[in-house]
């Protein structure tokens, strides 16, 4: 007896002193006996005993109701789409059954948590589902569990008495979430429906403010409501039972079995086989949520919340660092040049260029482009001018071929090299084309621009001509100061 | 509370019904100021396109009517339907009725006779010359008092369960308190040349950043938890972080309105580097209310409310990127002056201000009330076609300044303009009628208010309110810390924002332009000028400063501290929808003594585009005084 006890204590997820306690109020019921009741729940088939053959025949009438019942609630899971399978989808909808959530939040509320918590996404599921995955992927698929007629259609009563959802093993689970509870003449969601149209708020505010009251006035929760939908409470038939369900402290399991609560849980069963033939699906979690203090409630919550997005913790961290080091590179501000920062000349208090000249007026440095360029000439010209393969242009000498003035016939050269030179000579100096080395054209490797920029520089940098001169020389600026159009495109 | 509507006789105390009493009267009142002022603002807005609508009519100048009408829409509307707001939201939140409800009624009478008041001062003359505080001392003075009682009471409401407030409380009940330091900051005397400006600038920044959007953000969080059912019970170390870094930024925000002025370097950087840190409130509030309420928005039936409550959140959201913008120094360069600065101020007020106020007004009766899904929809296309005609409007102004002074083509401030004009043209048509919308949807609200006095007490129970918002406490978040930490913020953005800054003196000694020609003996021609330019209100459209950058070349030399030493308040200006004024009569064949006061008696007889009013009702003598002043600005 006792080893069939703890058999069927853990088929259907109680400690074996309550299903002890529930097996002989319903063997009381139904005629039967402890132990056929036992036996059954365990899964035992009845024929493996021969005292239930008896009890089996003498119960028929009994045997019927049951069965509509597990066919209500057959095609209640069938119709809660419960796959064949144990999969992510199966435990999302148990899961969103439970929490009474949508989908999609349940799924992305058990990713953030699973991450969070190291674990799967199908175990943070089942645990809000209330299903021990490994016991479930074992058992058989909740189909075949709703073909065990007790199981469905009984176990609620002493399953709600029960509070705690986590880690229910498989039969608990199948039965909760199939969803069978059936119970009253007006439902708790009717009568919240009622409420909510009542009173204009929505239902779940109606529900969350009528269980303050009830906690408060200590009336049932059912009886809160029936007063505000305007419901006699007597016709409301869940009262009792809801009663069982508020959070006064229950009795010890292990207490007289003649107890009120053992008395509501009877009630409650038959009620449930009275109105088996008006089977409703309500939310598993119903009896869970009741309860203020059951944790299983404030759950979806509380994961929503550890799951911050890690993104957000780096920009906690990021931005201020930004901010900071903006005030540490730039305390007093952008230098001139940047954020359209201009700098005020001192004498006239007039925004100008950070170079002192007027603002609009070139802010290319021709020169320090020519001196980046220059470095393709160094190969033959030597970086400081002082000539190799080619000719030196230091000492003035640069200015000795093309001197001040014909920036224009400098640049001419540089762009078609000795190749290209028309006549056999070039420069001031009439210098033989072709006399020191070969003088690349740079036509196709180098703008106008860039060709006038490194005249421009060897002009200056070796040639010693003025800068400003200069520019005016290879036509880069205008007399009056601006960038040329052609120069400056 | 009648039979059909209350099945529950819920025992709320006296003090309850005292509360919402209080609360409606509030906001009554409010939505009064709120109409006017909307009214007041549409018909400044029309001036802007059609200038020589109600010309001639002193009152009526836009210089008068558009600080008029900011006034009656931020201390009138805003900051009593904020207070009414709160008084009804934080007794839901102790659970126990409003303290001293007396001291609120007082408070209403104080704010709303110190808002006409004050309007009325601005109307007829008695502008003070700061901008965002144009309204006479006095009248401050008694909106002060008001904004000190208002505090007395919901600091005291808030204390009964001061150790339990959730994230709500904590900013609803800072808000107040802020607001009363805010104003008494805003009575001190201000002191010559910049100093005074960075005064103000910190006033406004307070009182925008501390009072409107945080009371703001408090509501929008009792209204997302309300309406989802979220249990908000344990003070988040989230939102507590939200809480803290929210207002820390945006007390410090001060100097943004004076980006590129001689101000102290360092302090627009400060200023910029918490613009910088806004994000992290923006982040934090949306991260923390979504996540609360993620999983129970399916819960909401309110779907009237909720959207009141998104559209203050995402135009809260939008103001804390344009606020970015606008103090970031290479986009300021663009956009500063232009009405950018009027896109900050439409979207804190009218949008997230105000649509926090309806989110809390429209709780509870969202469904039933007819005309508040019409008041919501005309008044958020209002906002979206004002943030068209400002935002863009702005930038394209901005680029034109940009485009004529990079090309040199305007050598003046007068040469130019005209392209300006003309590009802003249709986008200050937009906000007009962005404004119209705006105004005209705020009938159906009266309407929505009449209704509600009848379902009021369908509010839920206090008791689960209570139950929901308070299950826990933390260490953080107890009475004594808020307060510390209320008084620390606002010493802290004090003393980084307005003490040290006045302090730092670099070139504040007056300059030789100072010395010579910005000096005003009182009584002489030039002092009545100055007199008239603050009275008549020309800093609503000219400003005095000359910023180093492109934008600004061409208006002379750049404008340093000294150059206002011996001003006060110094004329820097905010907006400047007219040409810079501050060495106009320096600029060449611009500027001629003549033209310039036929220009302000009839400005269309000379320039056909001119969008300035005509001064035609000042006596000639004023008339004569005012060039005098404008000579000075040499």
């Amino acid at each position: 007896m006792d080893e069939l006890l703890q058999k069927a204590a853990e088929a259907i997820g109680m400690p074996p002193s309550l299903a002890e306690r529930s097996a002989q109020a319903r063997a009381e019921k139904e005629g039967t006996t402890v132990e056929a009741v036992l036996r059954e729940w365990a899964g035992e088939s009845p024929a493996d005993s021969e005292d239930e053959a008896a009890d089996e025949a003498a119960a028929p009438e009994d045997a019927a109701p049951a069965d509509d019942a597990a066919e209500q609630a057959a095609e209640a899971d069938t119709d809660a789409g419960a796959p064949a399978e144990i999969d992510t989808a199966y435990l999302l909808t148990l899961a969103a059954e439970a929490k009474r959530m949508p989908e999609k939040l349940v799924l992305s509320s058990a990713e953030a948590r699973a991450r969070n918590a190291k674990q799967s996404v199908d175990e943070v599921l089942a645990g809000w589902a209330g299903v021990d995955i490994d016991e479930l992927q074992a058992a058989p698929p909740p189909a075949a569990q709703a073909a065990e007629p007790e199981a469905s259609a009984d176990e609620p009563a002493p399953q709600e008495e029960e509070a705690p959802a986590e880690d229910e093993p498989a039969a608990g689970a199948a039965v909760a979430t199939a969803a069978v509870a059936a119970g009253a003449a007006i439902s708790m969601d009717e009568l919240l429906d009622k409420v909510a149209e009542a009173k204009g708020m929505p239902a779940a505010l109606a529900k969350r403010s009528a269980e303050a009251r009830a906690k408060k006035t200590g009336e049932p929760l059912e009886a809160v409501l029936a007063e505000w939908a305007g419901i006699p409470v007597s016709d409301v038939v869940g009262a009792e039972a809801a009663e069982a369900a508020t959070p006064e402290p229950e009795p010890e399991p292990e207490a007289a079995p003649e107890s009120a609560d053992e008395a509501a849980a009877e009630e409650e069963e038959e009620e449930a086989d009275d109105a088996a033939d008006d089977v409703e699906v309500i939310e598993a979690a119903e009896p869970a949520e009741a309860d203020d203090d059951d944790d299983s409630e404030e759950e979806p919550v509380a994961v929503a919340r550890s799951g911050y997005p890690t993104w957000l913790a780096a920009a906690f961290v990021l931005i201020p660092l930004f901010a900071v080091a903006y005030i540490l590179i730039a305390p007093n501000g952008p230098d001139c040049g940047t954020a359209s920062q201009l700098k005020v000349d001192e004498a006239t208090g007039l925004a100008v260029n950070c170079d002192g000249s007027d603002y609009g007026s070139s802010t290319v440095d021709f020169f320090a482009e020519g001196a980046a360029l220059y470095a393709q000439c160094a190969a033959c010209h030597g970086s400081a001018g002082e000539g190799g393969a080619g000719p030196a242009f230091s000492g003035g000498a640069v200015l000795a071929t093309f001197p001040a003035g014909s920036c224009a016939a400098h640049v001419e050269w540089v762009t078609l090299g000795t190749a290209n030179w028309p006549d056999a000579t070039y420069g001031a100096t009439d210098k033989p084309v072709g006399g020191v080395g070969v003088m690349p054209g740079y036509e196709a490797t180098l703008t106008p621009e860039q060709i006038a920029a490194v005249s421009l520089y060897e002009r200056v940098q070796f040639g010693g001509q003025d800068l400003a001169e200069a520019e005016i020389d290879c036509g880069l600026v205008t007399a009056e100061g601006e960038t040329t159009e052609a120069a400056a495109p | 509370m009648t039979a059909e509507t209350a099945p529950h006789d819920v025992e709320q105390p006296d003090d309850a019904s005292d509360a919402s009493s209080v609360a409606r009267l509030h906001v009554i009142t409010a939505t009064a100021f709120l109409i006017l002022g909307a009214l007041v603002a549409t018909f400044a807005a029309f001036q802007m396109v059609m200038p020589d609508l109600a010309s001639g009519i002193a009152p009526l100048t836009y210089g008068k009517i558009a600080p008029a009408g900011r006034t009656l829409l931020a201390n009138g509307w805003l900051t009593l339907g904020l207070l009414g707001a709160i008084y009804y939201v934080l007794p839901k939140i102790t659970g126990e009725g409003l303290k001293r409800s007396i001291l609120a009624t007082i408070s209403l009478v104080l704010i709303a006779v110190g808002v006409l008041a004050g309007v009325s001062g601005i109307l007829f003359g008695l502008n003070s010359g700061l901008v965002g505080q144009e309204t006479p001392i006095w009248a401050r003075a008694i909106l002060a008092l008001g904004y000190l009682l208002a505090a007395i009471t919901t600091t005291a409401t808030a204390r009964a369960k001061g150790d339990r407030l959730g994230a709500t409380g904590w900013y609803l009940t800072a808000a107040p308190i802020w607001l009363t330091l805010s104003a008494l900051v805003g009575l001190m005397p201000t002191s010559s040349g910049v100093a005074g400006s960075i005064q103000v600038a910190f006033a406004n920044a307070t009182f925008i950043g501390l009072f409107v959007i945080t009371a703001s953000v408090g509501l929008l969080y009792y209204a997302f938890t309300t309406l989802s059912n979220t249990d908000v019970s344990e003070p988040r170390p989230l939102s507590a972080l939200g809480f803290w870094s929210l207002t820390l930024v945006w007390a410090n925000m001060g100097a943004v309105a004076l980006i590129y002025s001689p101000a102290p370097d360092w302090y627009e950087t400060i200023s910029i580097a918490f613009a910088i840190g806004s994000l992290i409130p923006l982040f934090t509030i949306t991260g923390d209310i979504a996540l609360m309420i993620r999983g129970n928005i399916a819960a909401i039936g309110d779907r009237q409310t909720l959207r009141y409550a998104v559209v203050s959140a995402i135009a809260l959201a939008a103001a804390t990127i344009v606020n970015l913008l606008w103090a970031w120094r290479a986009t300021s360069a663009v956009v500063q002056y232009t009405t950018w600065v009027n896109t900050f101020w439409m979207l804190v007020v009218l949008g997230g201000g105000s649509f926090a106020v309806f989110a809390i007004s429209s709780i509870k009766r969202g469904g039933s009330a007819g005309g508040r899904s019409t008041h919501h929809f005309v008044s958020t296309m209002g906002l979206v076609v004002m943030f068209i005609g400002m935002a863009v409007g702005a930038v394209v102004v901005g680029f034109s300044w940009a485009a004529g002074s990079a090309s040199q083509a305007y050598p003046d401030a007068g040469a130019g303009w005209k392209v300006t004009a003309e590009s802003i043209e249709p986008f200050l048509w937009i906000t007009a009628l962005g404004l119209l919308l705006y105004a005209l949807a705020q009938f159906a609200f009266i309407v929505g208010i009449g209704k509600k006095s009848d379902e009021e007490l369908d509010a839920p129970d206090p008791e689960s309110v209570f139950d929901l918002q308070f299950e826990g406490t933390a260490r953080y978040a107890t009475w004594k810390r808020l307060m510390w930490g209320t008084a620390g913020v606002f010493v802290f953005a004090a003393l980084m924002t307005l003490v040290l800054p006045i302090a730092d003196d670099a070139d504040r000694e007056g300059t030789l332009l100072a010395d010579t020609a910005r000096t005003y003996e009182a009584g002489t021609a030039e002092a009545i000028g100055r007199d008239l330019y603050i009275s008549e209100g020309c800093m609503e459209c000219h400003t005095q400063v000359v910023r180093p950058i492109g934008t600004d070349v061409g208006l002379g030399p750049v404008a340093i501290a000294g150059d206002y030493a011996n001003e006060n308040p110094a004329p820097l200006g905010a907006f400047r929808f007219g040409p810079d004024l501050m060495h106009v009569a320096s600029r060449g064949e611009f500027f001629d003594k003549v033209l310039v006061q036929a220009h302000i008696e009839d400005p269309r007889a000379l320039i056909a585009w001119s969008k300035m009013p005509s001064y035609s009702y000042l006596s000639a003598d004023d008339i004569g005084a005012l060039v005098s002043y404008i000579e000075t600005l040499r």
